[in-house]
């Protein structure tokens, strides 16, 4: 192509022009089902198109050229850059599309455009999805300046400090910890701490490292941007390397582990710039408030510095701060006398807000009408949105055209995407997906990669050879289900009378669900159990990030083990798959045979009783729903015949985790802590307690199938010989099994010596 | 709308929007520099087709930035450059016209009595630079009607002298056209290149406007003084270091939280080698009892004398007014501006990035804190911390206004603006525009 007039900043003399590559796609699910029908660049953060920002960003930045990589929704994409005007001549820079609908991840894409054969000099990587207003040039210089003295200096990763474990909550983030070097900044080590499983209990900092800097600085307190300044080399090494799916995981990770090589990455970091990519729904949310927060200034709604989407040109935001509360405003917008704006609200233009609704902290997009009375907290409503009289809608995602009925109610976490229709009075429950497009596939699969919507009338479930051309972030339009006729078919249990829309499920662990739900996270520590209902608990133990409050380490591990174990339960795997699993979690988390066995027995004891608050909803059912009162002889019989009935089928596993007698009494000691609700059952509301009475026969049943031996009970009432009088209220319960026991030994002493 | 130079427009236009013009001086100087392109390059048949031009270049570059009223400083500047051009020339036709037709009167009231008549309205507004002007006054028709009514009926006038009118193309926005140049060829309006000319002037002068103000040091600074600043401002760089070079005399600095920009100021004078304090703003109060003056530069001047500054100089010059110390303002005339503080046009305030103001991280760590004390939503707990940018000083605070002119008080704003400006380019929003063209 022939290059156009630019008439940005003329080149200084022997300045290469700046070049960035723009990913257009996140290669992941995580904006399904919006992104089935529109690319997810294109969704709107307080009504300007993502990807606006991070062109915006680039232009503003002197950049040249761009070359936007589209993958899903190409065409979608081309045409917004099209009729926004990024693509025409005399646009302060030049941008080009480069389309392959084939990339299902970064490194394909990066390969795809190596062999086009673009990039000549150093370029900025950034995805389509970075909100920042960081002056690249500090960046940009200083990775040059280590170009020219060193050619192996590849890339340089933008990373915003100072972002605490909470903040990294507020985005679903993971955690990074990287070492590097404090005075030349190279990266020396890089690891990705996800925030729902435990952390890792050490991490290997090679001593040669010392060899070549004095210091070393490790920090957790890095998140990366997303902006890369790359040296055309890092093309290659993807194209060399063609199994590199994705830039940190894979490219980064590779880079340092061959360093033999002299490959170098550095960081740069930022400090009072903003910088940041939406990532997941969390993030979205998260950025949205910060750019109505002003945070992302000059990117900030009144200064109607970006375009919109189409060829709407610039916004019209006036900013307002009455009663210090920031408000943003378009013209044409139509308020009820009584209606209630407030703070951190963007309204759109067109906008009609009825009388007595309340709205706040929330962005309503163009020609939305809210009806009178409604209560809107927190969401974030694309255009033209109807909600209906007295609607009430909190921390969800409402796209284009939606209707909600009135006197509805959206519980926080939902997502409602184009065209969904709710009826009158319905209910949503918490972390519900609704989208016109049908999920076919319901089986839970937890890879990223695999597709599952539905395509033209493919039942059979999608493998990744029969989804060519579509890459991981969605499919063409055309393929998008046919959905059937208004108001037939539809669930009326999941959109109400008249409602429109099907249930969209999104994979991967709940504890991914809850960090990525557009739904502010739960606090830290529930405040009453009883409060909150069952996701909101155990999102909240699951959210917990190590560091913020440390959480005891055998807390953590025991719910790891129970959650397996249930899973290994609910999913009826046999016992030999049962011990790998758990096993597998042994060997990560270095324990040692006791604590699984000891964690197993109290999930056992557990399923005797009915389900705890923390427990998952897909297990619940694996609980019994009565409470037997262990006060009574008929409680108590009744819960001795559950838990035999659970031995006969788990002891055999048991077995395998109990090495030596030792094992055995770790496993007592733990179960007695169970039945005290003490150390880590305190407050779980597990109801260990009503084991208490018939703690005796909990031991003779676990004595009948050969879990316990003899010696290891006796092992464990000598230790409590000399234990406190009050730690040995359980040695009391248990003294006639022991005594039975003690004579029982005797005679098979006596019958050994028979032989 | 002129399809030619829209991409200039455009590109000052995003140049603003994304804050890469910055400061008074910079937007001026790229203001007058893009109209001077435009009005060279394009083709005007008269001045009314260039004032409609210009207001409706004007209207856009001030949408793109509404809170950097220079821009509609300079355009209105321009506006009123070639208002009085096509008056001038107009009134070169008109004496020819009655040098032919009409007797000189016999009689003449006294040159002030005639300013100064009730219901007289001059073509350019009676001041002190102009009083003598006694030519200027000599040609003005003698009844004269309200400046629009005196556009039609000059209008009328000249329709009368050329039997034909030439079918415009204009028709609606003639108004503001005083003589349709047939003499000239249809091509360009005869005026331009004086308009250019001014310009040129114009743009010169206003790279020199700290200078021009600096000279004007040795009414303000005198030996053994010792003058609080506030913040960064060149303009207040180059009058004390100016001063600097002829008296010994003392500055204290406020740092300007928080972009501290005072601190900066602070570093370069005593490079210079000025007696330079630096105190922090919290310490501007106590700091004042010890100081002769102080001097602040301004981001604009407003119709009624009161002053656009960075933010903290509200404080500081109430705290010069309790002292009963001069606050003396800074300001190039490029910062004059017609509007009133309480016009809806004017956005005062700019908030940037709370990130000077408090750490990022805080943000959520709030979040948590407030969890365990209130239990309440997220929503309530996010911090809210602003930043603005700039403080409105009334003018009764205000002691003096140092211009690249001299110095003012600020009750006496309403002459410049008199000076500069035509009263019908103080609104450059199309509305006042279509609004004449009705009347005419």
């Amino acid at each position: 192509m022939a290059p156009k007039k630019v008439s940005g900043a003329p080149l200084a003399a022997g300045e290469e022009p700046l070049t960035a590559v723009l990913l257009a796609d996140s290669f992941t699910q995580r904006f399904r089902p919006m992104s089935l029908e529109k690319p997810k660049v294109l969704l709107p953060l307080v009504g300007v198109p993502m990807i606006n920002y991070t062109l915006e960003w680039l232009a503003s930045n002197k950049m040249v050229k761009v070359y936007v990589f589209c993958c899903a929704h190409a065409e979608q994409v081309k045409q917004h850059l099209e009729s926004t005007g990024w693509t025409h001549d005399g646009a302060s820079m030049d941008v080009q599309v480069i389309v392959s609908t084939a990339c299902k991840t970064a490194g394909e894409a990066l390969r795809e455009v190596d062999i086009k054969d673009v990039i000549k000099s150093d370029f900025v990587l950034v995805s389509g999805d970075v909100v920042s207003n960081m002056d690249l040039g500090a960046a940009l210089e200083a990775h040059k300046m280590r170009r020219d003295k060193n050619k192996n200096a590849l890339m340089t990763m933008v990373m915003k400090a100072g972002i605490t474990a909470s903040q990294r909550r507020r985005r679903g983030d993971i955690g990074l910890t990287l070492a590097m070097d404090p005075k030349t900044r190279r990266l020396l080590r890089y690891e990705e701490v996800e925030p729902a499983r435990a952390m890792p209990k050490q991490a290997v900092i090679d001593a040669h490292f010392w060899g070549e800097a004095d210091e070393v600085e490790v920090r957790a307190d890095l998140a990366d941007t997303h902006i890369y300044i790359c040296a055309p080399e890092v093309l290659m090494l993807f194209s060399d390397n063609f199994d590199y799916q994705n830039v940190q995981r894979d490219f980064v990770l590779g880079v340092l582990s061959e360093e033999e090589l002299g490959q170098q990455i550095h960081i740069h970091e930022l400090f009072r710039e903003y910088a940041t990519c939406v990532q997941s729904l969390r993030a979205y949310d998260a950025v949205s408030r910060d750019i109505l927060q002003r945070w992302t200034f000059p990117f900030v709604p009144d200064t109607n510095l970006l375009p919109l989407s189409g060829s709407q040109g610039v916004s019209k935001y006036t900013m307002s701060l009455s009663q210090l509360e920031l408000t943003y405003r378009e013209d044409n917008i139509v308020l009820g006398r009584t209606a209630v704006v407030g703070h951190d609200t963007a309204l759109g233009q067109g906008t009609v807000i009825g009388d007595g609704a309340q709205v706040e902290a929330s962005v309503i997009g163009r020609d939305c009408h809210i009806g009178r009375g409604a209560h809107i907290t927190g969401c974030h409503l694309l255009d033209n949105v109807r909600v209906g009289d007295q609607a009430q809608i909190s921390h969800s995602l409402l796209c284009d055209n939606v209707h909600v009925g009135a006197e509805a109610m959206i519980f926080p976490g939902s997502v409602l995407s184009f065209r969904v229709r709710i009826g009158e009075g319905h209910q949503v429950e918490r972390n519900t997906n609704i989208s016109m497009c049908q999920q076919l596939q319901q089986s839970a699969s937890l890879s990223d990669d695999e597709l599952e919507y539905a395509r033209e009338g493919a039942t059979s479930p999608p493998s990744e050879a029969a989804a060519p051309g579509v890459s991981a972030n969605g499919t063409s339009s055309g393929q998008m289900d046919a959905f059937s006729a208004d108001g037939h078919g539809f669930d009326q249990q999941l959109v109400g009378p008249k409602g429109q829309g099907y249930r969209w499920h999104s994979h991967g662990a709940d504890v991914d669900v809850m960090r990525f739900s557009i739904a502010p996270p739960p606090p830290l520590r529930p405040v009453a159990a009883d409060d909150l209902s069952d996701e909101e608990s155990q999102a909240a133990t699951n959210d917990e990030a190590p560091d913020v409050q440390p959480m005891d380490p055998d807390a953590a591990f025991r719910r790891e083990v129970s959650e397996t174990f249930l899973r290994c339960v609910a999913m009826g795997y046999d016992q030999d798959l049962a011990v790998i699993e758990l096993n597998g979690l042994k060997i990560a988390e270095a324990r040692d045979f006791a604590d699984n066995a000891s964690y197993i027995v109290t999930t056992i004891l557990s399923l005797c009783l009915p389900a705890a608050p923390r427990v998952r909803e897909e297990y619940r059912k694996l609980f019994p729903a009565t409470t037997p009162d262990s006060r009574t002889p008929a409680g108590r019989s009744e819960l001795i015949t559950r838990l035999k009935a659970q031995l006969r089928t788990w002891a055999p596993l048991l077995q395998k985790f109990l090495r030596s007698a030792d094992d055995q009494v770790n496993m007592m000691l733990t179960i007695e802590e169970f039945c005290g609700e003490e150390g880590i059952f305190e407050n779980t509301g597990e109801q260990g307690r009503l084991f208490e009475p018939v703690f005796a026969q909990l031991l003779a049943a676990l004595y009948e199938q050969d879990v316990l031996e003899e010696d290891a009970v006796l092992q464990w009432a000598q230790e409590k010989e000399h234990a406190d009088e009050e730690d040995k209220v359980f040695l009391r319960k248990a003294e006639e099994f022991i005594q039975w026991l003690q004579e029982a030994e005797e005679e098979s002493d006596e019958d050994e010596d028979d032989e | 709308m002129p399809q030619q130079g829209q991409a200039e427009i455009d590109e000052l236009c995003r140049r603003l929007r994304r804050r890469q013009v910055e400061g008074s001086i910079p937007t001026a100087k790229a203001t007058a520099e893009l109209l001077r392109t435009l009005i060279t390059r394009q083709r005007h048949p008269d001045a009314a087709a260039l004032l409609s031009d210009v207001r409706e270049w004007g209207i856009q570059l001030q949408a793109a930035k509404p809170l950097e009223l220079a821009v509609g400083n300079i355009v209105r500047r321009v506006l009123h450059m070639i208002r009085e051009e096509s008056r001038a020339e107009g009134m070169e036709e008109e004496k020819m016209a009655r040098a032919i037709s009409v007797d000189q009167e016999e009689k003449q009231p006294g040159l002030l009595s005639r300013a100064f008549a009730p219901g007289s309205s001059f073509a350019r507004a009676v001041s002190l630079h102009n009083l003598l002007d006694v030519q200027h006054l000599d040609t003005l028709p003698e009844s004269a009607p309200l400046p629009d009514q005196d556009d039609a009926l000059q209008l009328q006038q000249a329709a009368l002298r050329h039997s034909v009118l030439e079918p415009s193309d204009q028709s609606q926005t003639s108004v503001g056209s005083t003589t349709s140049s047939k003499k000239h060829k249809p091509g360009n309006w005869a005026g331009k290149p004086s308009i250019v000319e001014q310009l040129n002037e114009f743009i010169v002068e206003l790279k020199d406007i700290d200078t021009s103000i600096a000279a004007h040091w040795p009414d303000q600074i005198h030996a053994n003084d010792s003058i609080l600043t506030f913040g960064y401002s060149e303009t207040v760089k180059v009058f004390l270091l100016e001063a600097a070079k002829k008296l010994d005399f003392q500055v204290v600095v406020a740092e300007g939280a928080p972009r501290h920009g005072g601190q900066e100021l602070a570093k370069l004078l005593a490079k210079e080698g000025l007696h330079t304090t630096l105190i922090p703003d919290s310490a501007i109060f106590a700091m004042m009892a010890r100081v002769n003056k102080v001097l602040v530069g301004a981001h604009a001047l407003l119709a009624n004398g009161g002053v656009m500054a960075g933010a903290g100089n509200q404080l500081t010059a109430m705290a010069a007014k309790h002292h009963a110390v001069p606050f003396v303002v800074l300001v190039g005339l490029q910062k004059l501006s017609p509007l009133f503080p309480h016009d809806p046009s004017v956005s005062f305030n700019d908030y940037k990035s709370p990130a000077d103001v408090m750490e990022y991280s805080a943000v959520s760590e709030v979040l948590d804190a407030d969890y365990e004390a209130a239990g309440t939503c997220s929503e309530d707990l996010y911090v809210h911390a602003f930043n603005p940018v700039f403080d409105y000083v009334p003018p009764e605070l205000v002691s003096l206004l140092v211009t690249d002119i001299g110095g003012h008080i600020p009750s006496y704003v309403y002459r410049l603006l008199a000076e500069y400006y035509s009263r019908e380019d103080y609104t450059l929003e199309s509305k006042a525009l279509t609004e004449s063209a009705l009347k005419a």
